[in-house]
């Protein structure tokens, strides 16, 4: 007999030793109880987030909003909740509870206060094991993020089309250029290659999703009964002010996102007389309407600081004027200048103190929006879940093949025609190590991961004429992202 | 109760937010299946799991280990967050965890955990809450009688008894064919 049902029985016997006589019956019920037993394994990486979570939690409990006790008001007996009532009561326990979960919660920003005032608090990372993250092969790796960010940026492609040459010749069209591009490394020698590089991955937070679904569920909503729907999860909400310059409020627990925009309804239109009889001229904004950076930069520290926007784990904040890049110099001899109605403030993400850059090499990071009209801000993009894990890759410790990857394109590669009508060479200068926001598609979960991965980031040092727009060439620093450098050709890419 | 736990609590209520860590790694997986043997459901245990740490937590500033076990507390904490999850769907029963349910009640099972327990559950549904828990507890997650005791709050020898009986009102309650099939599967 097994020493488990042994040990059992030896129990039962202790307290009633008539039931030895019974053993025969008494053991197989054990037994069959033994052999019923549903397997509970738990799930790893719920388990590795959930710990999280709580880890996160934990570090500011200091300030707790007693949001779980609200919920009960959604608990037995939710059926006799009036139903506007709890619609009412789910939105307004929302904010909070995002907030809170989300580290930006305006209470515990006042609470940690650090620099000049200004609210200081830290990105969590939590250093899980090595490659935890899953693999990361060239054919996992997303050629765009969602947000279409850094994608190609090379060759004319918007027109060029390799095989077009040929029915252009026949219809006697003109034949359209089409250049190659070709990246050659002008850099110096790469030395001090680590073998090991941390990557970063922001943790997802589903009890969120779940405690928001939860707020709604036990309500019986005017027009559906929401107890019918199965493993509810909040994905986004959305809020509105109602008054004039009021905002619209975007909450994501899907991906730990806030984006704020302007309401529509409640900010003027000030093109509006436009409809009936084209627009002015003296509508249009002038260079001269731009406010100084210094102007620029004090409305958009103000409303962060108004909203309790945790910038602690961002650097300064810098003005975006590069919509004048393309304009020839001087700027006030142009006369067509298109101002656009905002100009954007960046508040570039750091991660462990690491610069984080999107994954055409430029920094990413918060994103406000001022109203170059009436010096306000219109909006404030990429607003995100501070709560990280890192895990440790190999790293690609040959400095050739990372020069090799980077001179076919990089991660994004280049289009090559087979019929170019020219070629022109693009020099890269020196890289710099950063971290680079890639997404991986995940086939499973049937969704994009974003990860942060030490990649290196090569300058463009004389950008083409033309429809050129890269200003970089990034190659990831994890060996197992460049596959075989050697293989790498055009035509995968 | 067990040192290590005991430096656990006390770091933590120290300010130690990472001392919260070992108490999670101590009971991750026994809470887990603790749930999930009252609700045959990965996703529903996951979730319940979360609340009871999420709970844990909030609570553990207060946690007062003179009044009672840290593992006493944590499992009331998952207990009534099984029975609060059933509650509220189906609020109209007096209902602990889905062993109260009827088989025939819409509810979300697992296939896997369904097909297991074809032959056995009608009859553990018909033993008390109580009960049934201290055989699941002994049986399924192998517990001893002494956390077992902890944990539904009676003494070792009580946790036995009703044991004892439990099986004896499993024996009454199962029909002879099924014994017979089992005393052939024996041999």
């Amino acid at each position: 007999m097994d020493k488990k049902i042994q040990k059992i029985l030896e129990d039962i016997y202790d307290i009633d030793e008539s039931m030895r006589a019974r053993e025969a019956e008494i053991a197989k019920i054990v037994e069959e109880l033994i052999r019923s037993k549903p397997i509970a394994k738990i799930d790893d990486d719920f388990v590795r987030r959930l710990r999280s979570e709580l880890l996160l939690r934990a570090s500011g409990r200091e300030t707790k909003i007693a949001v779980q006790s609200n919920f009960s008001i959604f608990g037995a007996g939710s059926k006799l909740v009036y139903s506007f009532m709890g619609a009412m009561i789910a939105v307004i326990l929302l904010v909070p509870i995002f907030f809170y979960r989300a580290d930006l919660s305006p209470r515990r920003l006042a609470i940690e206060e650090g620099n000049n005032g200004r609210t200081a608090l830290n990105a969590s990372v939590t250093k899980i094991s090595d490659n935890a993250f899953g693999s990361f092969l060239p054919g996992d790796i997303q050629k765009a993020g969602p947000s279409g960010l850094g994608v190609g940026g090379g060759g004319g492609s918007a027109t060029g089309n390799a095989t077009g040459d040929a029915a252009q010749k026949q219809a006697g069209m003109p034949i359209y250029e089409t250049t190659n591009y070709r990246y050659v490394y002008k850099g110096r020698d790469i030395a001090s290659l680590s073998d090991n590089v941390e990557v970063y991955a922001r943790v997802k937070n589903d009890t969120l999703r779940r405690d928001l679904a939860d707020t709604f569920k036990g309500a019986n909503m005017a027009l559906l009964d929401m107890n019918k729907f199965e493993n509810l999860n909040v994905n986004s909400v959305s809020f509105s002010e109602d008054r004039d310059f009021g905002y619209e409020v975007n909450l994501s627990p899907l991906d730990g996102s806030t984006n704020i925009y302007m309401n529509w309804l409640k900010w003027p239109d000030p093109y509006a007389p436009c409809a009936q009889a084209g627009c002015p001229e003296s509508m249009y904004l002038k260079l001269a309407d731009i406010p100084e950076d210094a102007e620029i930069l004090s409305i958009a520290d103000d409303f962060l600081e108004t909203y309790g926007i945790n910038v602690s784990s961002y650097g300064k904040g810098s003005v975006l004027r590069n919509f004048l890049d393309q304009y020839p110099r001087p700027l006030e001899a142009q006369a067509d200048i298109f101002i656009p109605d905002s100009i954007s403030v960046l508040y570039p993400l750091k991660i462990e103190g690491k610069n984080v850059y999107d994954s055409s090499g430029e920094p990413d990071g918060i994103f406000v929006d001022v109203s170059i009209r009436y010096k306000k801000v219109s909006g404030a993009r990429n607003i995100y879940y501070q709560n990280f894990q890192s895990s440790g890759y190999a790293a690609e410790t040959d400095a050739k093949s990372i020069i090799a990857y980077a001179e076919k394109g990089g991660l994004y590669g280049e289009y090559v025609y087979e019929n170019a009508t020219k070629t022109q060479d693009v020099e890269l200068g020196d890289p710099s190590l950063e971290l680079v926001k890639i997404w991986r598609y995940d086939n499973d979960k049937r969704m994009g991961e974003e990860f942060y991965v030490p990649s290196f980031i090569f300058p463009i040092l004389n950008k083409p004429e033309g429809f050129f727009y890269r200003k970089n060439v990034v190659v990831p620093a994890v060996k197992e992202m460049l596959g075989n450098a050697s293989d790498i050709s055009s035509a995968d890419k | 109760m067990d040192s290590n736990e005991k430096k656990a609590i006390i770091g933590f209520q120290n300010g130690d937010p990472d001392a919260f860590a070992a108490l999670y790694d101590a009971y991750v997986s026994r809470i887990y299946s603790f749930i999930y043997f009252k609700t045959h459901h990965r996703e529903t245990a996951e979730d319940l799991t979360s609340k009871t740490f999420m709970k844990a937590l909030d609570g553990l500033e207060s946690f007062d280990a003179k009044k009672g076990s840290f593992s006493n507390w944590l499992y009331s904490i998952a207990r009534n967050n099984v029975i609060d999850f059933y509650r509220i769907r189906k609020s109209e029963y007096d209902i602990n965890d889905i062993w109260d349910l009827s088989s025939s009640d819409d509810v979300e099972r697992d296939i896997e955990a369904k097909q297991k327990l074809e032959k056995i559950e009608k009859y553990l549904r018909k033993l008390k809450s109580e009960h049934r828990e201290i055989i699941i507890l002994r049986v399924w997650n192998e517990m001893s009688y002494k956390e077992i005791s902890e944990i539904v709050g009676k003494s070792e020898a009580s946790c036995k008894m009703i044991f004892s009986r439990s099986l004896k009102e499993l024996k009454k309650e199962m029909p002879l064919p099924l014994l017979l099939y089992f005393i052939l599967l024996r041999l």
